[in-house]
C-alpha cells in the first residue's frame, strides 16, 4: 500500500525497523486504522468480484458527503452497469459540473456533524452484503469507543468528510440538514436550469446568452435547494413541491423583473399539485407493490399538471390534460426500457415529447410550422417519475433517497425543478405546453417571469413555436439536416468538404433532390445525370470549400459539381498546372498567394480613402516570393 | 498518461481510473473501482483532491494518519500537490503525524523530491518494513 494509487489491501507494518519507539507508536496507532480500512476494502473488492453492480450500488448508497467524490461515485456506477468507459466519463463529467455549483452553494449551509461516525457505521452498513456489513461492524468493535474520541475533530474540515452520518430513519424535524443531498439537489437544479436556458438561447437564435444561463442556474438551484430542504425537514410532497415551485418561480421572476407575486402563486399552486399527484400515484398496496404502473403514473401526473397549468394560463384544461397525459404515459412507459439513467431520460423525453406533439396534432392544436426544430425534452414531472422509478442500481439517486424511505422523497428536488420551470405564467410557454396557439405575439422569452419558458414542456415546444409568431427561426444545423436526410451522410463520407457547407444550402439541395422534379426555373440545384433520389451535391463551393477544386475525374471531365457566384472567374486545370510548372497543387498555391497579396494591397487603405490602384505585377511578385523561389525559378 | 492540472483539471473518477490504469492491479477494473469507492468514502478516511491528485488520509488515533494518493498529475505537479496536502493535513485535519508508504524506488525518489523543499517544518523518520517496503513517519510542525 504505497503512496501511489493503491487500494488498501495491506496495512502499515508495525514491525518497522530502524524507527524509534515514539515513531513506532505512531505506526502502531495508524496501523490499526489502516488495517481496518484495508479489510473493509478487501471485502468490498471480493464482493465486487462476485457481484460488481450490486456491490457498487450498496457501497455508494452510504458513500455520500464529499462533493469531490460525487464524480467518482457516478462514474463508477455507470461503469459497473454498462462497462462503457465513455459513458462513465460523461457521467463523471456531468457530476463534476454539478459539483462546482454545489460547492459554491455550500458556503451558505452548515456541514453535517461527523463526530459520531463510528456509532452509526454499523447501522448504515446494514444494507450491505454480509461480508461488507461484517467488516463495518468490525470497524466499530475493533476500534472501540475510546478511539472515537481520539479522532481529530472535524472543525474546519467540512469539505473533506468522507461520508455523512445519515441514519436510515430519523426525525428530520430535529436533525441537521444533510448537506450532501441539499447541495446535490441544488446543483442538479442549477445545472438543469443553466442547461435549459443555454439551449433555449441557442435554439432561439440568440446565441449563448450567459446572463440567461446564470439566471436559469440560480433559479433552478434555489428551487432545487428549497425543495430538498423542505423534504429533509419532513414536509410532505405537497408542501415541498409548492414551496419549491413558488420560490423557484419567484426567483426567476425577480431576476427577469417579472411579476413576482404571480410567479409565486402559479409556481406554488402547480408545484403543490404536482407533489400531491405524485404522492397519490406512488401509493402502494398492502404488499408493497405500486398501485399504478409507470405508464399510469405518468399519464395521471401529466393530466393533472396539464390541466392545472392550462387553467392557470386560461387555457382549455381538457386539452392540456390530454396532451400531457399522453406525454406522461409515453415517458413512464419508457422508464423500464433501459437501465441507464441517462439513456432512460433521453428516451423517455423523446417519447414523451413526440407523444405530446402527436396528441396535440390529433386534437388539431398543433401548428404545422412547429414541426421544424421540434426537440422534445423531459418534463420535470416525469423527471420526478424517472427519479423514483429507476432501477435501484442507480446508486447515486439511491444514496439521495436512502435516508428518507418514505414517499416524501418523491417530490424532493425534481418537484422543485418542476415548480421552477413549469408554473410561471408566460404566453409563449402556454402555447407549447398545452398545444394552444395564442394570438399574442411574443417578442422575447421571459417577458413576464423569465423562467416560464423553461417550464415543463419548455424546450419541447417553445423552440419551435417562436417561428409563427415572428421570432427568429431556429438555427438550422448540420445535425438537423442530417436528421431529416440521413442519406446525406453518404455524400459527406464521399465528399468530406461538404461538412463545411452552410446547412441551409445542404437542406436546399436535399429538398430539391428528392422525389420531386426540380427545374432551373425554380432556382436552386437540379439533380444531374446521376439522377435518383439524391441530387449531385456540390463538391466545390467557392470559399466554403476553398478555392482549389479537388474531386473526381480529370482536368477536362467536368465531373465536379460546383456552386459558383456571379462575377467569379474559374481557371481550367491545364492553366493552373502550367502556372505550377506542371503541378496543379503548386499552381493553385501560387494563385492563392496572388489573391492574398491582392487583397492585402487593396484593403490597405484607411476607411476614408479609396483603395490604391491595382498592381498586378507586384501581386504576382509577392506571390512568387511567398511561394518560394526554388519551385518557381529553379524548376 | 499524466495530465498536467495546470492545463486540465480532471474529476475524481478520471483521476482514479487513470491512476489504476497506470499501475498493475490484481483484479478487474470494476472490482478495483468498487474498492476505491469503498476506501475513499470510508468513514475513517478523509479525501481531498489537489490538482489531479486525489489524496486520502486514513485517520488513526493520537492525531495521526496514513497518507496515500491516486495520482494522475505530472511528476512536477504531484510534488507540488503533495506539499499542499501536507499543509492541509496539518492546518485542516489537525494531524501531527503522518505515515507514508513507498513500495518502489520511484516512489521513494518522488517522496524525497517533496521533502527537499517541505512547505512546513517536518521531521522525518524512515524505516523498512518486514516485507521490504520503505515507510516514512512524518512529524508535521516538528
Amino acid at each position: 500500500m504505497g503512496f501511489f494509487s493503491h487500494i488498501g489491501l495491506g496495512f502499515v507494518d508495525d514491525a518497522i525497523h530502524g524507527v524509534g519507539k515514539a515513531v513506532d507508536n505512531v505506526v502502531n496507532a495508524v496501523g490499526k486504522a489502516v488495517e481496518h480500512v484495508g479489510n473493509f476494502v478487501a471485502n468490498t473488492v471480493q464482493a465486487a468480484l462476485n457481484d460488481p453492480i450490486g456491490t457498487i450500488a450498496k457501497i455508494a448508497a452510504i458513500a455520500t458527503g464529499n462533493p469531490e467524490l460525487i464524480p467518482l461515485i457516478d462514474g463508477v456506477d455507470t461503469y459497473a452497469r454498462t462497462g462503457d468507459f465513455g459513458a462513465s466519463l460523461k457521467s463523471a463529467a456531468t457530476s463534476f459540473a454539478t459539483q462546482g455549483i454545489a460547492e459554491g452553494i455550500s458556503e451558505y449551509v452548515n456541514a453535517p456533524d461527523t463526530s459520531s461516525i463510528f456509532a452509526e457505521e454499523a447501522g448504515n452498513t446494514a444494507i450491505l452484503s454480509p461480508d461488507i456489513a461484517n467488516a463495518a461492524s468490525d470497524n466499530v468493535a475493533a476500534l472501540g469507543s475510546d478511539q472515537v474520541g481520539a479522532l481529530p475533530t472535524d472543525a474546519g474540515v467540512t469539505d473533506v468528510s468522507g461520508s455523512s452520518p445519515d441514519a436510515p430513519i430519523e426525525d428530520r424535524s430535529t436533525s441537521p440538514l444533510n448537506t450532501s443531498k441539499l447541495l446535490k439537489a441544488a446543483g442538479q437544479g442549477a445545472l438543469k436550469g443553466a442547461t435549459q436556458s443555454g439551449l433555449r438561447s441557442l435554439i432561439s437564435g440568440k446565441g449563448l446568452n450567459l446572463e440567461e444561463i446564470s439566471k436559469g442556474a440560480l433559479s433552478g438551484g434555489v428551487g432545487g435547494g428549497t425543495g430538498n430542504v423542505l423534504t429533509q425537514y419532513g414536509y410532505n410532497p405537497i408542501i415541498s413541491g409548492a414551496g419549491a415551485g413558488a420560490v423557484g418561480s419567484g426567483t426567476g421572476a425577480a431576476l427577469h423583473h417579472g411579476d413576482v407575486g404571480q410567479a409565486l402563486l402559479t409556481g406554488g399552486v402547480t408545484g403543490g399539485v404536482g407533489g400531491a399527484t405524485s404522492m397519490v400515484t406512488a401509493a402502494k398496496d398492502a404488499n408493497g407493490n405500486p398501485l399504478f404502473s409507470p405508464v399510469q403514473q405518468g399519464a395521471i401526473n401529466g393530466a393533472v399538471q396539464g390541466a392545472t397549468g392550462a387553467l392557470l394560463h386560461k387555457q382549455d384544461p381538457i386539452t392540456g390534460a390530454l396532451i400531457n397525459a399522453a406525454g406522461g404515459a409515453a415517458e413512464g412507459a419508457t422508464n423500464d426500457l433501459t437501465t441507464s439513467p441517462n439513456a432512460n431520460r433521453a428516451i423517455s423525453s423523446l417519447a414523451g415529447g413526440v407523444a405530446r406533439y402527436e396528441t396535440a396534432d390529433l386534437l388539431g392544436k398543433k401548428n404545422p410550422q412547429q414541426n421544424a426544430g421540434h426537440l422534445p425534452t423531459q418534463r420535470p414531472q416525469q423527471a420526478q417519475n424517472n427519479f423514483t422509478q429507476q432501477a435501484p442500481s442507480n446508486f447515486t439517486q439511491q444514496a439521495l433517497a436512502a435516508p428518507i424511505a418514505t414517499p416524501t422523497m418523491q417530490s424532493a428536488s425534481p418537484g422543485s425543478i418542476q415548480g421552477t420551470f413549469q408554473n410561471a405564467p408566460n404566453p409563449l410557454a402556454s402555447i407549447d405546453l398545452y398545444g394552444l396557439p395564442q394570438q399574442t405575439k411574443v417578442s422575447s422569452y421571459g417577458a413576464d417571469t423569465g423562467i416560464s419558458p423553461m417550464k415543463e414542456s419548455g424546450l419541447s415546444s417553445t423552440l419551435s413555436s417562436s417561428t409563427p409568431y415572428g421570432n427568429p427561426a431556429p438555427k438550422l444545423t448540420m445535425e438537423g439536416v442530417m436528421s431529416m436526410y440521413p442519406q446525406l451522410q453518404d455524400q459527406i463520407n464521399q465528399y468530406p468538404q461538404l461538412e463545411n457547407v452552410d446547412p441551409r444550402i445542404l437542406l436546399s439541395l436535399m429538398e430539391n433532390g428528392g422525389n420531386k422534379t426540380a427545374f432551373y426555373k425554380d432556382g436552386g440545384v437540379v439533380a444531374m445525370k446521376n439522377g435518383g433520389a439524391l441530387p449531385k451535391a456540390p463538391v466545390f463551393i467557392t470559399g466554403a470549400t476553398g478555392h482549389y477544386v479537388k474531386g473526381h475525374g480529370d482536368g477536362q471531365s467536368d465531373d465536379v459539381p460546383a456552386m459558383l457566384a456571379d462575377g467569379e472567374y474559374v481557371f481550367d486545370a491545364d492553366t493552373v498546372a502550367s502556372l505550377g510548372n506542371g503541378s496543379s497543387d503548386a499552381g493553385a498555391k501560387l494563385l492563392d498567394h496572388f489573391r492574398e497579396a491582392l487583397r492585402e494591397h487593396k484593403r490597405s487603405a484607411p476607411n476614408d480613402k479609396i483603395p490604391p490602384p491595382a498592381a498586378p505585377l507586384q501581386y504576382m511578385k509577392k506571390a512568387i516570393k511567398r511561394h518560394g523561389v526554388s519551385t518557381m525559378t529553379k524548376g | 498518461m499524466p495530465t498536467d492540472s495546470r492545463e486540465k483539471l480532471l474529476n475524481s473518477f478520471e483521476i482514479v481510473v487513470e491512476s489504476l490504469q497506470g499501475n498493475p492491479q490484481p483484479h478487474p477494473m470494476q472490482a478495483m473501482l468498487a474498492g476505491a469507492v469503498a476506501q475513499l468514502t470510508h468513514k475513517m478516511v478523509k479525501a481531498k483532491q489537489i490538482g489531479n491528485t486525489l489524496f486520502f488520509t486514513i485517520l488513526g488515533d493520537s492525531s495521526s494518519g496514513y497518507l496515500g494518493s491516486y495520482n494522475a498529475d505530472t511528476e512536477e505537479r504531484f510534488v507540488e500537490n503533495t506539499r499542499g496536502m501536507f499543509i492541509y493535513c496539518q492546518k485542516k485535519l489537525k494531524l501531527k503525524h503522518l505515515v507514508v508508504d513507498a513500495d518502489t524506488d520511484e516512489e521513494v525518489r518522488v517522496f524525497n523530491l517533496v521533502m527537499q523543499n517541505p512547505p512546513i517544518k517536518i521531521h522525518q523518520d524512515s524505516g523498512v518494513s518486514s516485507d521490504g517496503r520503505t515507510q516514512f513517519v512524518l512529524t508535521l510542525g516538528g
